[in-house]
């Protein structure tokens, strides 16, 4: 029984589109500018036009990313849509789904552009980006307490106090996804790393090192979503949303209550049941799953509150069944936010999109029908399956 | 108690009305906060109606300055002028309730410390500014200060 009134596959997306990760983080550590937000936004745009084969003309929604304004961007793009948002990127999926459910549009660009790198756009400290939003990102600013690694380095803490975890279990995920972006050309890092490279790595705020930290660089994404009616008829390669749901965490936000008594684990749940319920499938149809992972610890976390294993089983499920390519559920496959490019989750849906339609090789994971979306971003989780079938 | 003086200036606290009288309380060296007048909950950060009954009345009350030791982290990079590294910060459950951030005075604990029992301190920079801290408190809790 599904707990809301979308149905499976009302919406799909026909293009995807970004700016070069790789050669623009080269140029921005040059000291290079490639380019403003509005610029990655824009290139990225034209490039998913390109994908789904499609003129502008024929975009009658925009939804846009956190870091460009609304007003400007549908300017700079000459667009005079029916229906318009600002979001996140699993935000603007599900807008896009509900806008295109409720007839509001029928195909919608969602565009995304960051300059952060170039910008040098504070994630720590008493103004850090988002603080105007969560509380908790500024509010302990006095005590030292101001970098989004030192809120996820208290949960991986607390997670270690709870069931024994040791460090090398963590490594398995910078391990894994640097292994992922060994084989993708777009990702900013491609060395393959170790577990002990993992750990002979500083802490950067202990118990996390270096490499459990997302990368900063600048860049784009874009993404057409159209209606049912029209991917069938004029997409080449349609990957349906055939599952959303969603659930907050958010009682005790700023003391951290959500992260470090629960993990998020009962937002988690919800979210993820309720996408299972509209997708008609269950955590073993999966194929793939793409975590937001500003963290590496967002990982066994996920796996643990999206349905994959029991509380406390992650580490072992990343050991044994294993998260890489070629092992059992293959977790980040382009890189994720560690080690292909930090776009705020919105790369994670071309990689979804991508794996869904077979063009990923050499990272294909063969025979993939679906792939799963996960975020929990302070306490708000999101949970999406794309998946082959309409 | 000792009187503990920190060497740089601490980071001010963000501006919020809501706040103030919290931070009155500390400077003080009294740290209070919010219960509820009609269920008791006690609330942090401070706010105007109760998050469980949506009540505004309300009464600041002292804490016991009892916890205990639920995280902590420990920043080996030097991200604000304050907080030389390695610089320990704790997350304790009050014994009122609520989970409370704060300096962990001994510094980076070791696996295994969850559960320790803390005791709220203050510190004071070089501009007067009060700030809570916690630092481990004997085992067993004898209580008291």
């Amino acid at each position: 029984m599904n707990s809301h009134g979308l149905e499976a596959a009302t919406a799909a997306v026909v293009g995807v589109g970004h700016t070069d990760w790789a050669g623009d983080y080269r140029r921005t550590r040059e000291g290079e500018k490639p380019g403003t937000s509005e610029t990655y936004a824009a290139r990225a745009f034209v490039a998913a036009l390109a994908d789904a084969g499609i003129d502008k003309s024929e975009v009658d929604g925009l939804i846009v990313g956190p870091r460009t304004a609304y007003e400007r961007t549908a300017e700079a793009f000459g667009l005079n849509p029916r229906w318009g948002a600002q979001a996140d990127a699993v935000g603007a999926v599900v807008n896009a789904a509900m806008a295109i459910h409720a007839g509001f549009a029928n195909v919608i660009a969602l565009v995304y552009g960051n300059d952060q790198r170039s910008a040098k756009v504070q994630y720590g400290g008493p103004q850090a980006m988002g603080g105007e939003s969560y509380l908790s990102y500024v509010y302990h600013s006095p005590w030292g307490l101001t970098s989004q690694g030192a809120l996820y380095a208290l949960m991986f803490q607390r997670y270690k106090e709870m069931h024994g975890v040791t460090e090398r279990d963590l490594a398995e995920v910078a391990v894994a996804q640097r292994l992922a972006a060994s084989l993708n050309d777009n990702a900013v890092m491609r060395k393959r790393i170790s577990v002990d490279d993992y750990m002979a790595a500083n802490y950067v705020c202990q118990p996390l090192r270096l490499f459990d930290y997302c990368l900063i660089n600048d860049g784009g994404v874009a993404l057409i979503i159209a209606s049912r009616e029209w991917a069938q008829s004029r997409a080449r390669r349609p990957v349906y949303i055939r599952g959303i749901g969603r659930a907050d965490l958010n009682e005790g936000a700023t003391t951290l209550e959500p992260r470090l008594t629960h993990f998020y684990r009962p937002a988690q749940v919800a979210a993820s049941a309720a996408s299972y319920a509209m997708a008609g499938a269950g955590p073993e149809d999966m194929d793939a799953v793409q975590i937001y992972d500003s963290f590496s610890c967002h990982i066994p976390f996920a796996l643990e509150g999206f349905g994959y294993c029991a509380i406390g089983d992650a580490p072992k499920l990343m050991r044994d069944r294993g998260i890489s390519l070629g092992r059992g559920l293959p977790v980040n496959t382009a890189g994720g936010h560690l080690s292909e490019t930090y776009m705020q989750g919105w790369a994670h849906q071309v990689e979804a999109v991508r794996q869904v339609r077979g063009e990923c090789s050499p990272r294909q994971v063969p025979d993939c029908r679906h792939v799963h979306y996960c975020s929990d971003v302070a306490g708000k989780a999101f949970s999406i399956i794309y998946g082959s079938d309409a | 108690m000792n009187e503990r003086i920190w060497p740089a200036a601490f980071p001010k606290p963000i501006p919020r009305d809501e706040d103030v009288p919290f931070w009155a309380s500390v400077a003080a060296r009294r740290m209070a906060l919010q219960t509820c007048g009609n269920c008791g909950h006690v609330r942090y950060p401070s706010g105007s109606h109760c998050p469980q009954c949506l009540s505004e009345e309300a009464e600041w009350r002292p804490v016991s300055g009892r916890a205990e030791l639920v995280s902590w982290c420990t920043f080996h990079r030097k991200y604000l002028p304050a907080f030389e590294p390695p610089h320990t910060v704790g997350v304790g459950r009050l014994e009122e309730g609520p989970l409370f951030v704060a300096i962990l005075l001994e510094g980076h604990l070791p696996d295994g410390s969850a559960g320790r029992p803390l005791r709220i301190d203050y510190v004071q920079d070089p501009d007067g500014t009060v700030l809570p801290a916690y630092r481990l408190a004997a085992e067993p809790d004898a209580g008291g200060a």
